[in-house]
């Protein structure tokens, strides 16, 4: 559950602050991407795929 | 009425009303619209969810979906009724169980599968696929959902006709509710579904 695991982590986030996400769901591309255009407060700087890990770069923006 | 309002003569309400009025009519509606989708912009989105089923595959469709909207900053509500309460039953959520027959993706027959020990077999292989695959656990689950604002509810009707008890449930469920309670928030909500 890469998008509940990740709210739950950019919550206990200061502002500024990038978070990554190394996931194994492949899923986790659209899902995140998903979550954050629809969730005020944090941008999705980057995804990237690196063998069978799926990583997410986020920063919480307020 | 003047000459030039676009309105059909034998219209009689039209009539009634000036061109003045009917343009301040207007202003006021699209005042109200603008407003109304100001609100829906910034109100926050309500799900319900309403859980019947307590086999060991169903717990996951209410959960996930639940837990996920949390994390979108949603309201979640998930009712659970009749076999769905086991879900929420601290001690039955760790045993439930997959049901081998009648389930045509199974593989194997289902008059193989109506024999003794074979649902426990089915649920141990699906057990290991969950484990295997990182996938969270049913407890997991309800963990995560608590956590992230989910309210989960088990009907009190359905306490009763099992013969439970509050403490049966995991800390935080809400108990003492019924299908009025659930019907309200299905009114409220943008998203209802029967699981």
């Amino acid at each position: 559950m890469p998008v509940v695991k990740t709210k739950s982590a950019v919550d206990s986030l200061s502002e500024e602050a990038v978070l990554e996400v190394v996931a194994t769901d492949p899923g986790s591309v659209s899902d995140i991407d998903g979550w954050a255009s629809g969730t005020d407060g944090v941008d999705l700087l980057d995804q990237a795929e690196d063998g069978d890990e799926f990583k997410h770069y986020i920063q919480k923006t307020a | 009425m003047s000459a030039d309002t676009p309105t059909n003569p034998s219209d009689g309400d039209a009539e009634a009303m000036t061109e003045t009025e009917l343009r301040d009519r207007v202003e006021e509606l699209e005042d109200s619209v603008a407003q109304l989708k100001a609100d829906a912009a910034a109100g926050q989105k309500k799900m319900t969810i309403i859980a019947t089923k307590g086999t060991f595959d169903m717990a996951y469709p209410p959960l996930i979906p639940a837990s996920t909207a949390a994390a979108f900053g949603w309201e979640v509500v998930v009712f659970h009724t009749f076999w769905g309460l086991d879900i929420l039953h601290e001690e039955k959520s760790k045993n439930l169980q997959l049901s081998a027959v009648g389930n045509p993706n199974m593989p194997m027959p289902n008059a193989l599968a109506a024999l003794p020990g074979m649902d426990r077999m089915a649920t141990r292989m699906m057990e290991k696929r969950i484990d295997d695959n990182g996938t969270a656990t049913v407890e997991e689950l309800i963990d995560v959902s608590l956590d992230q604002g989910v309210e989960l509810q088990a009907c009190q009707m359905t306490i009763e006709l099992m013969d439970y008890d509050d403490d049966d449930f995991y800390d935080d469920v809400v108990t003492g509710v019924g299908a009025a309670t659930a019907l309200q928030h299905m009114t409220e909500s943008d998203v209802q579904l029967l699981v």
